[in-house]
This record gives structure tokens, sequence and C-alpha cells, in this order.
């Protein structure tokens, strides 16, 4: 059994101009001990879906199934337990911590929360977690705004573990952190994962990043997954013409000012095209794309993708 | 050799606290993309800011020259430099939405420029602003011209940007950041955008920019800055092939790459420890603090700018060392 | 090994050369001796950010206004003449001491004189700050309690109950404040008691208002998010998450909250509607206006009183504005 798994999910928004389908229609699972990468680009549903798996978000339709049971239809006391186990790191190390708290608070707000321990052993867990993300001790006396960014975002991971949760959502962790600091924290969550034996949920615009740091990869467009693939396999024959598109994107030293590989914006998630959502943008459409949606189908074991024309992988 | 375009020469820029920019070094040919590649706190957007001379008040200037097209920038007025602003050295910015009046419509916004600059109102100002609109690829601009920012997405504003930037033929364009707040698709449309109006208008572009990849598409010429100070500069072929510097290398190992077959599962990213904070009040080499290489005279001077080859620049005197390429890795 | 980054055939050149190079450079660091354990910009970082806690640093701006000083000196001082005067005017202020209509240096033993009824105005003046005080304090302290309580419901939880709540505050928002108040305290006693509730039931509105606003803003914060997803009660995060970051404006609204308690008592006493069994500000005016033209200062010296207090919490309300403000103080 999958640790997570999901199921049709669907997250609409109530907006001027009618229903913003911001997640519309998602399947996927992690299994234990894995690492699954989610990209797509700013508007596609991919914080929204997270968000949604958090229960921050309320769901529209379908099941989200953690450890087999469906968390969408808890109460509040069975949630709030089952939140001990899925935690979630912030894109921005700048807002996810309360300016008002010191770290010691803000790591033992949460032990005090679920009632764990008394006070010396709580004082022992949380020191034992900030010297884990690379702290000093005394760390814990200051406030936020006495932290660079990659501190910041090391607090932001110590808070996301102190619960010894089993997945954790990983929001852009990495986006808002100059490049230097960047590989500080993918290599401190490759040491979490190893040490706690976590599983991830990777979200992130920046395809590089989920090349090194995923084993599963989903590509999301408008609020749907259009491939799924393990790592190597999605990298050496994407099928799906917007993850091609999105490879292309990728600056690269070696296609020295090369054209755009695609045209045209993200459709807005409140007018989702018909047929095929990607059809507008997309180089290869026909009349097909335009009028039917593709099916999201194997293309090869574990390789799914949705596009009419994508070849089988033959073996 | 032609005469630069814009010649940077010994820029300082102080703060009563803070050296943000030191003595800096750097020119532009006509036409030429240079790429400024830093992280936070190097330094990059201020010498944009210096450039303009746009620097908040309480920023001091106590050496250094700006030449632009043979002109010093110090030694014009205040009303000379307006009028060189926006009609010959344009800049844009990172965030389209905040650079951009959001209780004016495009249209006005584009035709305000050519009104100050070029003395152009009404009708005939109207048809240049579909035009700029029609240059910089914005589908059915006489209905967008009338549409206000926060109609238009976040690549959408990026190009009215660049249309209000290039209205007056500028000959350079500084670019902050202009992809930063962009995703990668549209990013690629921008970066192309931009470099087809380099080619059409025959201008300078001064890119910006934390992002190597972009850099090593893009530019021509590449300076690496680190806390304020130069610390390489070479063509990007050379840079991505052969980094020098110890922060370049360093940089270029740090970040994942989609043509490389690195997996966590077996390897470590290379690291540079602690960030640019470890600069301040440092009185040797800058990046000293977070160096692999260092040893302990770094602790006692500022390592000069040594022309090691042509074109190439570095400010490190342990980076001499023969090289395979390194690049090789990054797909050249 | 730093040579991870590359694809199988090259790593392997590569580490062969890596290996053939490591005595060239000894001080190349193998990649794990950047572990994440002391991560090495931990100390540094946090010695070169700026050490004063937030707090301070709004403190440490509140103490160089000059014109907050002066509002506090003032206050300090009416606080003090209305704890002191028990002590120095034992005797009932209302009680007739003298002959009326002593003018203020007239006779040392009451230096700022009698009025009509032989009153002394310096004892009238002492108690009266009493009064003043006790309804504009403990009037702020109602008003903002449950303005904030309905606010912080009706901001955080939004939805219906949002709907409800702000239906309930328009309700109080479109009836003239005063008329309400001079309803509201001719209907009950004109008791200190009833006045002060008077005043707090045409306040809460304007805070309730300013509460929703801050946390439907702050309630979208990340750390709000993260808060909720550790499975944090409603009641913490809207008391010790968001209320703490709201507080800014609240403080500053307070104290001009205050002066405006301190006019409305003083008006309701003016027009004889506030309580005739104790001297306030507003009664001694009011008993003093018939006499303006003969005996100005009975009107003068409880007015400047008046004036200077509101003054002073105004005074005060615009230095913690300029404190707390962030973009005043950056940090926040």
């Amino acid at each position: 059994m999958a640790l997570l798994s999901v199921s049709d999910l669907s997250t609409h928004f109530h907006a001027q101009g009618g229903a913003l389908r911001a997640v519309d229609g998602v399947s996927l699972e992690v299994e234990r001990g894995e690492t699954v990468g989610l990209v797509g680009e700013s508007g596609c549903g991919k914080s929204t879906l997270g968000k949604t798996i958090m229960r921050l978000v309320d769901p529209t339709g379908g099941k989200i199934e953690f450890n087999g049971i469906d968390i969408t239809v808890l109460d509040a006391r069975r949630l709030k337990a089952a939140r001990r186990n899925i935690q979630m790191i912030f894109q921005d190390p700048f807002a996810s911590l309360n300016p008002r708290h010191t770290i010691g608070d803000i790591l033992t707000a949460p032990l005090k929360v679920h009632g764990i321990g008394n006070k010396a052993e709580r004082r022992k867990i949380v020191e034992d977690i900030i010297e884990r993300v690379g702290l000093p001790r005394d760390s814990l006396g200051r406030y936020p705004h006495e932290f660079s960014g990659g501190q910041r975002q090391r607090i932001g991971i110590a808070r996301a573990l102190i619960l010894n949760p089993e997945l954790v959502v990983c929001d852009e962790p990495v986006s808002a952190l100059d490049l230097s600091i960047q590989a500080q924290i993918l290599n401190l969550l490759v040491d979490m994962k190893r040490q706690l034996g976590l599983s991830y949920l990777f979200i992130s615009h920046d395809l590089s990043v989920v090349r090194y740091f995923a084993d599963r990869v989903l590509v999301m467009y408008l609020g749907r997954i259009v491939e799924s693939a393990d790592n190597a396999t999605l990298w050496t024959s994407p099928k799906h013409p917007y993850t091609l598109a999105l490879m292309d994107a990728v600056p690269d030293p070696a296609r020295r000012r090369q054209a755009a590989p695609i045209h045209g914006d993200l459709p807005s998630p409140q007018n989702i095209p018909s047929g095929c959502r990607f059809h507008t943008r997309c180089p290869l459409a026909t009349d097909l794309c335009r009028s039917q949606e593709p099916a999201f189908r194997a293309v090869a074991p574990g390789h799914h993708v949705a596009c009419h024309y994508a070849e089988p992988t033959l073996n | 050799m032609a005469a630069p375009l814009l010649k940077v020469d010994n820029l300082t820029v102080r703060f009563p606290t803070t050296e943000p920019v030191s003595r800096l070094s750097f020119e532009v040919g006509e036409g030429e993309t240079l790429a400024i590649v830093g992280e936070s706190g190097s330094g990059k957007s201020l010498t944009a800011l210096a450039l303009m001379q746009l620097l908040p008040r309480s920023a001091k200037i106590p050496n250094g020259r700006i030449e632009f097209a043979g002109r010093d920038l110090f030694g014009l007025d205040q009303k000379a430099m307006r009028n060189l602003r926006g009609r010959e050295i344009a800049m844009i910015f990172q965030e389209p939405m905040t650079s951009l009046n959001p209780v004016l419509t495009i249209g006005r916004q584009i035709t305000e420029v050519l009104t100050l600059h070029e003395g152009i109102r009404g009708k005939a100002a109207r048809s240049r602003a579909i035009e700029l609109l029609n240059l910089v690829r914005i589908p059915d601009p006489q209905r967008r011209i009338d549409d206000y920012p926060h109609q238009l997405s976040g690549g959408m504003r990026q190009r009215v940007m660049i249309a209000i930037a290039v209205a007056c033929r500028p000959r350079l364009l500084i670019a902050d950041e202009p992809t930063t707040a962009l995703d990668v698709t549209i990013q690629a449309q921008v970066l192309d955008l931009l470099d087809t109006l380099r080619r059409e208008l025959s201008m300078a572009v001064v890119l910006i920019t934390h992002d190597l990849g972009v850099v090593a598409q893009w530019a021509d010429k590449v300076v690496v800055m680190y806390a304020g100070r130069k610390v390489e500069q070479a063509l990007p072929g050379a840079l991505f092939r052969t980094p020098l510097h110890p922060y370049t290398r360093g940089l270029l190992a740090a970040s994942p790459r989609l043509k490389t077959n690195l997996h966590y599962r077996d390897a470590r990213l290379t690291e540079i420890p602690g960030s640019i904070v470890s600069a301040a009040g440092e009185k040797g080499c800058p990046f000293r603090p977070r160096c692999a290489v260092a040893r302990d005279s770094c602790a006692h001077f500022v390592p000069d700018l040594v022309e090691v080859s042509e074109d190439r620049l570095v400010a490190c005197p342990y980076s001499f060392i023969p090289e395979v390429a390194h690049g090789a890795a990054f797909g050249l | 090994m730093a040579s991870t980054d590359f694809t199988a055939g090259e790593a392997r050149s590569r580490r062969a050369y890596a290996e053939a190079r490591e005595p060239a450079v000894p001080a190349e660091p193998e990649a794990r001796s950047w572990s994440n354990l002391h991560a090495p910009d931990a100390r540094s970082a946090s010695a070169a950010s700026v050490p004063i806690a937030a707090g301070g640093r709004a403190l440490k701006v509140f103490l160089r206004n000059p014109n907050a000083m002066f509002g506090v000196v003032f206050l300090s001082l009416v606080v003090l003449a209305a704890l002191l005067a028990p002590v120095v005017y034992p005797a009932d202020p209302l009680s007739m001491v003298a002959r009326p209509f002593l003018w203020p240096g007239q006779n040392p033993a009451f230096p700022l004189g009698t009025d009509s009824m032989g009153r002394d105005v310096l004892s009238g003046i002492l108690h009266g700050a009493r009064i003043s005080l006790f309804v504009g304090l403990v009037a702020t302290a109602l008003g903002l309690s449950f303005g904030i309580l309905v606010g912080a419901t009706a901001g955080y939880f939004g939805g219906w109950i949002d709907d409800l709540l702000v239906r309930l505050i328009e309700i109080f928002q479109t009836i003239p404040s005063f008329v309400l108040l001079v309803v509201m305290v001719a209907i009950a006693q004109p008791t200190a008691p009833v006045v002060t509730v008077a005043i707090a039931v045409i306040t809460w509105p304007t805070v309730a208002r300013l509460t929703r606003a801050e946390f439907r803003a702050i309630r979208e914060k990340d750390f709000v998010m993260a808060a909720r997803s550790l499975g944090y009660g409603h009641a913490r995060i809207i008391f010790r998450e968001i209320l703490p970051n709201a507080l800014p404006p609240l403080i500053v609204t307070s104290s001009v909250m205050v002066a405006t308690a301190i006019l409305m008592e003083s008006a309701l006493s003016f027009m004889g509607l506030g309580d005739p069994n104790v001297v306030s500000w507003g009664s001694m005016i009011g008993a003093g206006r018939e006499l303006i033209r003969t005996a100005w200062y009975l009107t003068a010296l409880p007015g400047l009183a008046i004036v200077f207090t509101v003054l002073a919490l105004n005074l005060i309300g615009d230095g913690l504005n300029d404190a707390l403000n962030p973009r005043f103080s950056q940090e926040r």
C-alpha cells in the first residue's frame, strides 16, 4: 500500500467570472521512502495540490488516502492526529516563520500542541533537531530576523521534522535561495531523508533540481498531470510535448541564442481550453487535440502520458 | 578597436557602513550583451542603479568613472542625465507588476515616454505604441493597448516593460533580473525577444542575473561579481569550460544540471559553505571565509584582477592550475 | 569526491584527473566536509546581522523621537497629578473652600484661583485628571478588547461568520456615534462607569474593522499555514500566531482612542450629561462657560489640560506609528 494515495482530487475556487479549477482531477501515489517530484509552471496548480494534500485548502472532490485512511473526511480531532505524519516545508523562508517568536518557541510549540514529552524532554528534542539541521543550540533564543535566508530555511525544515512525520511536502524549498545556498539545503534534505526515512513530495518549477532530487517525476499542466515516469525515463525519453518544451526552455550553454521552444502564456485556470489542455500552445496540435481530451495512458510500464500522439516505448 | 559604448572604471559605491560595490571596471561594446552574474548581496543591482544614476540618497560614489558614448556620466547635470535616461540608456526591472503603474493603461504608459522624449502625441503616439507592442510580440496589440497592467500575465507585463524601454531606440538596455519572476517557458520567450531586439535595434544589453544557464546561453561576455567585486571575467564558453575563480567553480559545481546524470541516491551536491554575509568586514579576499583553496595570505590582501589570457580576468592568485575542461560537464 | 557531477564516462576520467591533481591543491576539500552539521554560516551570519530584537529596535526609534518624548513626559505628569490628587487635596474638590472668583495668583493658597462657587480650580483639575484618565483608559481597554475579539473572529474564520459580524459592525458605524452616546447616557444613569461603557460601545467598531483587515492579511501568510499544518488549534493561532503581528497598528490606534474618549467624556460633562458627583475637566468648562467674559480662566485652564493631554496622546500615537511601522524600521 502506498504511503500517500491521491485519487481524482479536485480543488476549485469560487472567483469572479466562474470557478477556478486549480486542481482538476489529479491522481498520484507516493510510496514509502520515495521522493516524488512535481514540476510545472506557476499557475499550473502544483502549490494548491500540495496545500490540498496538507488539508490547508478544502478539496472539491476526490480522495486523499494516507496510510489507507481518507483524510478528507476526518473530524478535527483525528485530523490533528493525522497531521503529525504529514508536514510541509515552505518556499519563502522569510514569510514562513513567525517574526514574533524565538526559534525555541517555534520548535517547541508543535510538541506542546501534540502533548509530547515534559518540559525537559521537549527541550532535548528541540536541541537535537536544531543541531541536526546544522544550527548551533544558541539559535534557539534568537528571533527569525537574525538569520539569513538559508538558515531560516534550515529552521523551517527543523519545524517540519520535529513531529517526526512520514511524508514531507516540500513546496519550492530552494527557489527563494541563492544558488550557493541551494546545494546546502538540498543536501540537508537528502541527509534528513536518509536519517529519518522520510518520503517527499517535492514541488518545484526548476527541472534541474527535480532531475537531481526526485525518484519519480510528475509533470503538471493546468490542474492535471500530463506525464508521469521514473526519473531516468522522463529525462531520456519524455513523451508529452509540454515536458519537451519545459526541458528545452531550461537555459543551456549548448544552445547559444536559440529561439524559445513554445509560444504563448499558460491559459487561465478559469477558462481551460477544450480538448487537450495544452493544444493552445502545442506545436503538434491537431483537430483531434482541440476537440477530444486525451486519456492518461501507459506508454511503457510506469510511464504514463496524456497525449493522443505519444508513441509507446518499444522494448 | 572601436571605443566601447559604456566604460565603467574603478566604480565604488559606498553607504555609511558598507561598500556594496568596490573598484568595479568593465566595458560594453556596441550591440554586445554583457552579463553580470552574482547572488543577492553581490552588488550587481546597485551597479545597474549606479549606471542609471538612480542610487539612493545615502549612497556615495567616492571614486570611479562611468563613460557612456564618450561622455562622462558624473559630469552631466541632472537635466542632461534625465534626457539620457529612457532615451539612450533604458532599464527594465525584475518585477513587472510593480514597475508598471497599476492605474494607467499600458498604452498611456508607452505614449508617455514617447511624448516626453520625442514629443510625439495623440494619434501618432498611439500608433507608435501599437507598433511597439507588435515589436515585443504582444498578440492583438490594437485591443491590448487599452488594457491595465493587472489584466496581463507576468510575461506580457515584462514585454510591455520592454516596449517602454525600447520606445526611444536606446543604445544601451540594462536588464536587472528580467526573467527571475517568470516561468522557464516564459523566460525563454522573453530572453529570445530581448536578443532579437538587441539585433534589430543594434543596442547593447547589460544583463544582470543570478542564473548561470541564462548567461551561458545569451551573453557575449560575463562578469562574475562577489561581495561587490569583480572576481572573474570571461567569454561564456571559456567560463563554463574552465572556470578559474574558486567561487565560479563552486557555483558551477553546486548547481544541478538537466544534462548531467547527477542523482541524490548516489551523489551529494558540492556545496559552497557559508553565505555571502561572511564577506562583511573581511580585510582580505571577500571569498576567503567560504573558499576551498584559501591560504593564510588570502586574509591579508585583496587579490588583484589579473589578465590571464585575452578577454579573461581573474582575481585569485591560486586559480592558475592548468585545467582539463571543467565545462565538459555542462555540455560544451 | 568533488567530481560527482559528471556523466559516467567523463566521471572516470575526471576522477583520475582529480586524484592526479590532489597534491597540487592540498586544500581542495572533499564534499563530505561540508556536511550539514554546523552549517558554516551559522554563527558568522547571526553576528553580522542586526542583533537587536524587533521590539528593541522599535523602542529605540520611539525614544529618539522628541515629539513622542514630549507626549510621554506630559502624559506622565497627568498620571502623576491623578495619582497625587487625593494626597495633595484630600478634601472633595466640589466643596466650597474660599471666596468665589479668586483669580490665579491672587491667593497663594489657591494658585489657580477659585470658581463662581468658591471651589479650588487646581484641586478640580487634579481630581479631573483622575476621571478623564479613568474614562479614557478603561473605555479604550473595553473597546479594544471587544473590537479585537470581533475583528479577529471575523477576519480569521471568514465565510458566514465574517458576513454576520461585518453587518454588526456596519450597524454601529451607520448610527452617528455621538448621538448614540448621548442617548445611551441619557437612558442609563450618568455615572462614570456608564459613560465609560457607552464610549466603549461606540468605539469598538473601528478597532474591529482594523483587526479584521490585519487578520485577513496575516491569515494567508506562510507561518500561519505552517501553524495549521502542525495541528494548532484556532485559539492558539489567533492569539499566539496572528495577534502579536497585528498589534502595531492597534497600539497606534489605541493611543488616539484614549484621546478621543477623554474628549467625549469632556463633551458629555460640558453638556451636563456627565456624572454630577465627580468633577471632570468637561464639567469645569461647562460650569465656567457662562462666565467666559468675566472669568475666562475658568474655561481656559481645564481646556488647556484637555488640549495638552490629547495632544500628548496623539504625539505618542504618531511616535508609535513611526516606530512600529515596518517602513521606518526595516525589520519587524
